[in-house]
């Protein structure tokens, strides 16, 4: 399957990754079509049975072309990995385009490791959650930029689309979330014409969310990444406050708080999240940090291009409505289907060095493709501990 | 931002926009400007830099708004890529209508 795939590749090759080791993947459909009648589908990955559930997802924004390629490229490695007994092997890539070749070598994951993953974890990727968008932004260079999926206008507009990732049920209505700073701070719209970030008639309203939250709550997930492009981010909750570990009063749960939540910048509200939970995060983020960074090699060129920072969501524009985040909260509920979930949403690729931003060049892709890889299969190994 | 209102493409750059926090969370306002929320970096105190594709009209938002921009990929360039990256799907697209 070449970069960039379209979506009948993608749908063909989870049926090929499903048909050709059939003993260890499974390829189930979701339970939602889109709006525009497309099937999407997962693939399912287990050695042994029993193991702890793990969620990768990809393609929630259309234009970000990068993360389903790159997933299904590291389930490909990982199978006949597995079932060759051999080291995962990521090849050596050589970037030609700076004035003096850049080269990042192979890099190896042991065969004990490989089985390590295959057989601890119940491994769901989900690698195209918004087909319809991903369509849409092939189907010409006039809609390169497009992000959302393709619900349809409501009678009387023209505006198209929900931003799938500002749709999911935690904090949805912004408005009535925070107060008047946070409203103007948050990445999120009510507004149906905005191109970007429209949050959607109604929590949940969209097949694509749905999908993945059914995973999530069915599969009983407790580690989960969300791939995107681009910033080299790996981002832990939360995106929508700043984060504090000292008040669990202080939680997206409690409704006295509604109208209060500033959004971040050091108000008066801070996003509750146990300490224990966020050194976990900080510490498996790391993890993946360092196995981009080591897969880089020794030239401090290529070094400088692999660093991923490893911070919460928040940064400068507070998030609502996005996956990892209600991913991660799921395990406050008072009956939650996991106990624990770890969750982060990771950006690959760059828009400097070459890289292309929600978009990149062939020539460029394999080199963000071996960085995803290396971070996810860091991720999966701590999963799988 | 507002939807277009024609299926037109967009000549666009890649570029970083830095500024105070201020004007820096009001980016969504400035039509032509599809920036990556994600990529926002504090590289000062009161001062961020984020990432995003941009319209010549946006550019001229931009810097009446005060906030500095450096180009990283010029409209020439993103638009030899993007013609190289859908003659590609093009191709595989009639493949598949062939099929």
């Amino acid at each position: 399957m070449a970069y960039p795939a379209t979506v009948r590749a993608i749908e063909a090759e989870l049926g090929r990754l499903a048909a050709e080791h059939p003993s260890l993947c499974t390829r189930t459909l979701a339970p939602n079509r889109t709006h525009e009648g497309r099937s999407v589908s997962f693939v399912t990955i287990s050695g042994a049975g029993g193991g702890t559930p793990v969620l990768l997802t990809g393609g929630a924004h259309a234009r970000e072309w990068a993360p389903p390629d790159a997933l299904l490229s590291m389930l490909d490695r990982l199978l006949r990995a597995y079932e060759d007994d051999a080291d995962l092997v990521i090849p050596a890539f050589i970037d030609t385009a700076p004035a003096r070749d850049i080269e990042y070598p192979a890099a190896s994951i042991g065969a004990a490791e490989v089985k390590r993953i295959v057989d601890r974890l119940e491994l769901h990727v989900l690698a195209l959650i918004n087909p319809d968008g991903r369509a849409f932004t092939q189907a010409s260079s006039a809609n390169a930029m497009w992000r959302k999926n393709r619900r349809p206008p409501r009678p009387g507009s023209s505006c198209l689309g929900v931003d799938p990732n500002r749709n999911h049920d935690l904090a949805w209505d912004f408005e009535r979330f925070y107060d008047d700073a946070g409203d103007v701070a948050v990445s999120a719209s009510k507004d149906p014409c905005d191109f970007q970030v429209y949050i959607g008639p109604s929590a949940a309203s969209e097949p694509e969310v749905r999908n993945v939250a059914s995973l999530l709550r069915d599969k009983r997930i407790e580690f989960y990444v969300d791939v995107h492009s681009f910033s080299r981010k790996i981002l832990f909750p939360w995106g929508m406050d700043d984060n504090q570990t000292r008040d669990a009063s202080q939680s997206f749960r409690n409704p006295e708080w509604d109208g209060r939540r500033d959004g971040g910048f050091g108000g008066p509200y801070g996003e509750f999240i146990p300490a224990p939970l966020r050194d976990a995060h900080v510490r498996i983020g790391q993890a993946m940090h360092d196995a981009i960074v080591d897969g880089a090699g020794s030239d401090p060129r290529a070094q400088a291009r692999s660093q991923y920072d490893v911070e919460p969501g928040l940064a400068l524009y507070p998030t609502t409505g996005t996956a990892s985040d209600f991913a991660a909260s799921l395990q406050f509920e008072p009956d939650p289907p996991a106990e624990r979930v770890i969750s982060y949403t990771l950006e690959i690729g760059s828009d400097a060095d070459g890289e292309g931003g929600f978009q990149p060049v062939p020539a460029i892709y394999p080199k963000i493709e071996r960085e995803m890889h290396l971070a996810l299969i860091a991720f999966l190994l701590a999963a799988a501990r | 931002m507002r939807q277009p209102a024609h299926g037109k493409g967009i000549d666009v750059q890649l570029i970083r926009i830095a500024g105070p926090t201020a004007p820096m969370r009001r980016l969504s306002e400035v039509e032509g400007l599809h920036f990556e929320r994600t990529s926002a970096r504090r590289v000062g105190d009161d001062r961020w830099q984020v990432s995003g594709y941009a319209s010549d009209d946006a550019l001229a938002t931009l810097r009446e708004r005060g906030l500095e921009i450096e180009a990283v990929v010029e409209s020439e360039e993103l638009d030899e890529q993007r013609k190289a990256l859908y003659s590609r799907l093009e191709a595989e697209q009639a493949r598949e209508a062939r099929e």
